[in-house]
């Protein structure tokens, strides 16, 4: 890894340039503090989240259904859940529960969780720069970003599903991209689980399977010219894909099953994206 | 629940193009511009074509793009966070392009003041987060006056409500139910209609009451549904509404409570069915 380090200072590029000039041993870095940095940054967000949070006096329109919903659960079990809202993903709404089961109230659980999602972006979001840009001080920077990047703050400390689920799709694309640089196919099972979660977050984590498909597909057909090394691809990217949808399929179905019974109309796919797609071409 | 307009190809794409000029914080737009300038270059397709992360990346952010066009094409309830999967996505040209905006400083600034630059971001972005968000005093009145004039009976308690905002009804613990002249439009008093959300088919919808319509709507639903247990919020102020029932010739079962303004000047008044007697 410090070899690795080393050979990007040494590539001189412009990233490298500005790595040194801030990053220089004389204001406070070297290389082996990155965790600790990461660590500050992550804090940051947290205590930033946590300020607005204490700001709040009342919670988005949208988490009001969350709550009753968890609520209504914890008072009368699953047989009635989801009537507020039958069509919303499970994950948020069990973890409020879980919440509610140990004692807090619900908003605060939620406003919890909120806030420590949108702050752990920051990891996957580091990860993902640091494969990018081949140097630590963009992908530090990119994190930092993450952690005082005002919409985003601001979401994260409602009662809301979005930074839940912008962690974990973010962590799906950052294993995804782990796996590509890595080649260990470990990576995408992993991005099949978390894809899973965030579409038991939010309907649109469905996304990440279609991206993803659609990109083994090009990187597939790029080759076709080149013909041994087009069935050694295909049948890789295939493996690969079989990985990643049968991880999906292994944590994303239990959920669905498991909403049988009740009265919501969850599935993994959206049933509302027929009615998108009309939608989209009527003028 | 329910959908908007749907608006025209040209229409969702201007609409489009300044969700996206609002998804960015302003001074990031800065350094995504200068990344822009300078990855112009012919080298950027070689980097593309060397690095299968660049182009997951761009695929990524390419069908995102692409899904919430559709989404807003297709008249459903769009929401600029939406957009937030895009929003983190721009910090690692921005991040570039600060990288970028410091390389071109360092000639006329000392070392150590470039410290300051990143700190000034900081700074900016930290107050925008930590500025108090709108003053929604309403939001905390309404209900409070609900609860305070509630029947002590713990009996069910209806909100009829043409003030679409669930929290409403969240923080009475009441039942809320629209008054609106259909879903997604709320109309003249005397066009509306009480609503009850209910589910049919797995589908969450809203079903009208048989009360009538306008203030008979609401007399009835007084009567039907118990008294001084139902509240009713209305989008005009008391003298308002005094003149329409006047006009009207209409005598009502409800009586009026308090007035209030919304954050955005929108005036409301609150009335609450008279005790059966």
């Amino acid at each position: 890894m410090r070899k690795q380090e080393e050979s990007y200072q040494n590539k001189g590029n412009i990233n490298g340039n500005i790595s040194n000039l801030i990053f220089s041993e004389k204001l406070f870095l070297k290389t082996q503090n990155r965790l600790l940095l990461l660590l500050g940054i992550f804090i940051l967000a947290l205590s930033l989240r946590i300020g607005r949070a204490m700001e709040l006096e009342r919670i988005e329109k949208d988490g009001t259904e969350l709550i009753l919903i968890a609520k209504n659960i914890n008072e009368s079990g699953f047989s009635g859940a989801f009537a507020e809202n039958p069509r919303l993903p499970p994950l948020y709404i069990l973890l409020i529960l879980c919440g509610i089961k140990i004692g807090f109230s619900p908003e605060i659980v939620g406003i919890f969780i909120s806030v420590v999602a949108g702050s752990l972006i920051i990891f996957p979001v580091y990860l993902i720069g640091k494969r990018l840009f081949s140097d630590i001080f963009p992908s530090l920077l990119a994190a930092l970003f993450i952690a005082i990047y005002p919409n985003l703050a601001r979401l994260s400390a409602e009662v809301l599903r979005d930074p839940l689920y912008q962690l974990l799709s973010i962590s799906a694309i950052c294993m995804i991209i782990e796996g590509i640089s890595k080649q260990k196919k470990v990576f995408f099972a992993l991005a099949g689980f978390f894809t899973a979660f965030a579409v038991a977050t939010r309907n649109e984590g469905i996304e990440i399977l279609i991206i993803f498909f659609i990109f083994l597909l090009i990187e597939t057909l790029i080759l076709i010219s080149d013909k041994r090394n087009f069935y050694s691809s295909l049948a890789r990217n295939t493996w690969i894909f079989a990985i990643f949808a049968i991880t999906f399929i292994s944590f994303a179905l239990p959920f669905e099953i498991s909403l049988k019974g009740t009265k919501s109309s969850w599935t993994i796919i959206d049933r509302r994206v027929y009615n998108f797609i009309m939608g989209f071409f009527q003028n | 629940m329910g959908t908007c307009k749907i608006m025209s190809f040209s229409e969702a794409i201007f609409s489009f193009f300044l969700r996206i000029i609002d998804m960015v914080f302003p001074i990031f737009w800065f350094f995504l511009i200068i990344f822009l300038i300078f990855s112009c270059k012919k080298e950027i397709f070689t980097k593309i074509r060397n690095s299968a992360v660049l182009r997951m990346i761009i695929l990524y952010f390419v069908m995102i793009l692409i899904f919430r066009f559709v989404l807003l094409k297709s008249g459903y309830p769009y929401q600029g966070r939406y957009l937030h999967q895009l929003t983190i996505l721009s910090v690692f040209p921005a991040a570039f392009g600060f990288c970028k905006s410091l390389d071109l400083i360092k000639k006329y600034i000392k070392r150590e003041l470039t410290i300051c630059f990143l700190l000034i971001v900081v700074i900016i972005c930290a107050v925008k987060i930590l500025i108090p968000p709108d003053n929604k005093e309403w939001l905390k009145l309404i209900p409070e006056t609900i609860i305070a004039h509630s029947p002590s009976n713990e009996g069910k308690i209806f909100l009829i409500s043409s003030i679409r905002d669930s929290r409403l009804s969240y923080y009475s613990n009441a039942e809320y139910h629209p008054f609106i002249k259909h879903n997604d439009s709320v109309g003249k008093i005397t066009e509306r209609a009480i609503y009850t959300k209910k589910i049919i088919d797995g589908k969450e919808k809203l079903v009208r009451e048989n009360f009538g319509k306008g203030y008979n709507a609401l007399c009835n639903a007084v009567k039907n549904w118990g008294g001084d247990n139902v509240f009713i919020l209305l989008d005009s102020d008391k003298e308002t509404i005094e003149n329409q029932l006047k006009e009207l010739g209409i005598k009502i079962n409800f009586i009026h409570i308090s007035d209030f303004k919304t954050h955005k000047g929108q005036k409301i008044s609150l009335y609450q069915g008279e005790k059966d007697k």
